[in-house]
């Protein structure tokens, strides 16, 4: 297998001169996050609702309308939700969580929810930290990224929202800025691929779009 | 193609799709195919990565577009002028097809015009694929349990191998190839004869005739047709099958929202206004490609042309096609 790699990094080598390529993602999905909080402020619960792009939830309803009459009853969409959960649990459910700099380990979420609104598919996600999150010292940091670049998540300050106890919390949204990433990027995804050819390595969270909740 | 060709074709496309159902198309959403990429890298990952928001964006104007013709039926013209412009577009960044038919053109004595129309058949037949499965998706296989995305990944897979055999085929023929002084006094006798038999890209296995053996000394000779015999073009329509079996993903998405909401005619224009668009661009490269070996050749000198420098590139070139296909398979099959 070594050799293989070598072999084929060597190609690599070759080929980027005449080409590279970038994954570009099929699939857009505006997303909205609900950070819950306990009256004692710690924070319990994220909740998402994502809103699929018209184009994408088509084919959704192509591919699962079984019984042909171009809607998605809730056996249906269960199928629907169900192919979702199982594969985006490889992905970490889209979904990094950060206080302190460090990543928050959250449980498997349920089952997903999904409904259909004027084309639409909504879809909801429930994502519960693994210990309650203490938010009076430092603030928390999330993403919601695909990292194989298919769906690409927007978001911004209006889509964040505070529940439960909001005292002092204060939302903000950073975005990447591919104009700085530029520079030393090449590499690291060159090797990054034949590390992990279905492109699912993390390029670094500058790639993707971070809120920050501080409630300090 | 003869006839066997035709059915050995058809038997692949189906396996193809078949074994791919099998191995459970994946995108990170599990819906969908995500198109394999060949990686990122060298001095232009910078410019990619702008190619990607821009085509982020494209997508976004087309969404719009899509949306006010479902609720109001009027903006046609708009749609196929921004799918054409997100085709050429979409030819400048990732997809294999341009590096595909570049290196081909690199590996063979393409005249220009040939060249557009290698390219441009390409291209619109990567449409022709996309319009022809959405349909037959449509009306024989939903509700099936198959995705759309099984069926996407079937014919990309079924690119990959082509485009394997492709380059292996022109490595074969290009290492095995003494010179080109044998090429026109005895190709197409031989042609005929192969033909007769209805081989297809076995013909080159026969043992060659004896004065062109005499220097070369194998005993398994290609015959050392040139792309102006009529078997070259039956190698540049393998070249044009194996690149245009892939679907772009965005093209197939695009056509499944059209028939979804009734809008046919623009369903279908619209994708091949972006392979039009693909069309135009990939020529333009393999142009480029194919001046940038006839300057290599002219700086290393026009007696050189004939011999080594000259066999060299076109080695490098059939070998290239050959490796895009392998890594696009295996990260494929990876997948």
């Amino acid at each position: 297998m070594r050799l293989i790699k070598k072999v084929l990094l060597a190609g690599t080598a070759l080929m980027s001169l005449s080409v590279a390529a970038a994954a570009h993602p099929h699939v857009f999905i505006d997303a909205n996050i609900e950070i819950v909080r306990s009256d004692e402020g710690k924070f319990t619960e994220l909740r998402h609702v994502w809103r699929f792009d018209e184009l994408f939830s088509a084919t959704i309803i192509l591919d699962f309308d079984t019984d042909g009459d171009d809607k998605l009853n809730e056996a249906e969409l269960k199928v629907v939700t169900d192919t979702i959960h199982k594969s985006i649990s490889e992905f970490d459910f889209f979904t990094a969580i950060r206080v302190g700099g460090k990543p928050v380990d959250f449980y498997e979420p349920d089952e997903l929810k999904a409904y259909f609104e004027d084309g639409q598919m909504i879809m909801l996600l429930e994502v519960e930290p693994a210990k309650p999150q203490d938010l009076s010292k430092e603030p928390v940091r999330i993403s919601i990224s695909d990292t194989s670049f298919y769906v690409a998540f927007d978001y911004d300050v209006q889509n964040i929202s505070v529940s439960g106890n909001k005292n002092g919390c204060k939302a903000e949204v950073v975005h990447p800025n591919f104009d700085e990433l530029y520079a030393d990027s090449s590499q690291s995804l060159t090797e990054a691929f034949f590390d992990d050819p279905t492109n699912t390595a993390d390029l670094g969270d500058e790639y993707y779009s971070w809120a920050t909740i501080d409630c300090t | 193609m003869n006839r066997s060709g035709w059915i050995f074709f058809s038997v692949f496309i189906v396996s193809a799709v078949w074994v791919a159902g099998e191995a459970m198309a994946q995108s990170s959403l599990g819906i969908g195919r995500n198109e394999q990429q060949l990686p990122t890298g060298g001095l232009f990952a910078g410019f990619f990565d702008w190619v990607r928001i821009q085509q982020a964006a494209f997508h976004q104007s087309i969404r719009e577009i899509l949306l006010s013709m479902r609720n109001e039926g009027s903006h046609f013209w708009a749609l196929i002028w921004i799918c054409f412009l997100y085709g050429v577009f979409h030819a400048i960044g990732p997809g294999h097809g341009k590096v595909v038919i570049s290196s081909y053109m690199v590996a063979n004595e393409v005249a220009v015009r040939r060249g557009i129309a290698i390219s441009m058949a390409a291209s619109v037949l990567q449409g022709l694929t996309a319009v022809v499965a959405i349909s037959f998706f449509v009306i024989a296989l939903r509700g099936s349990g198959i995705k759309t995305g099984d069926m996407a990944y079937g014919l990309e897979v079924a690119s990959y191998v082509g485009v394997m055999v492709v380059g292996l085929w022109l490595l074969w023929r290009k290492l095995f190839r003494k010179s080109h002084s044998h090429s026109h006094d005895h190709g197409h006798d031989h042609h005929h004869h192969d033909h007769d038999h209805g081989h297809n890209h076995h013909d080159h296995e026969h043992v060659g005739h004896g004065e062109v053996c005499d220097h070369c000394g194998h005993s398994h000779i290609p015959e050392p047709e040139t792309l102006t015999g009529k078997f070259g073009i039956r190698e540049a329509w393998t070249a044009i099958l194996a690149v245009g079996l892939r679907p772009c993903t965005g093209a197939l998405i695009v056509l499944v929202f059209c028939f979804a909401n009734g809008l046919y005619l623009a369903g279908i224009a619209s994708t091949f206004a972006m392979s039009i668009g693909t069309g135009i661009a990939v020529s333009g490269l393999a142009m480029l490609a194919v001046t940038a070996k006839n300057a290599a050749l002219k700086i290393s000198g026009a007696q050189a042309s004939i011999g080594w420098i000259n066999r060299i590139i076109e080695i490098a070139a059939a070998a290239f096609i050959f490796l895009i296909g392998l890594v696009l398979f295996v990260a494929a099959i990876n997948a």
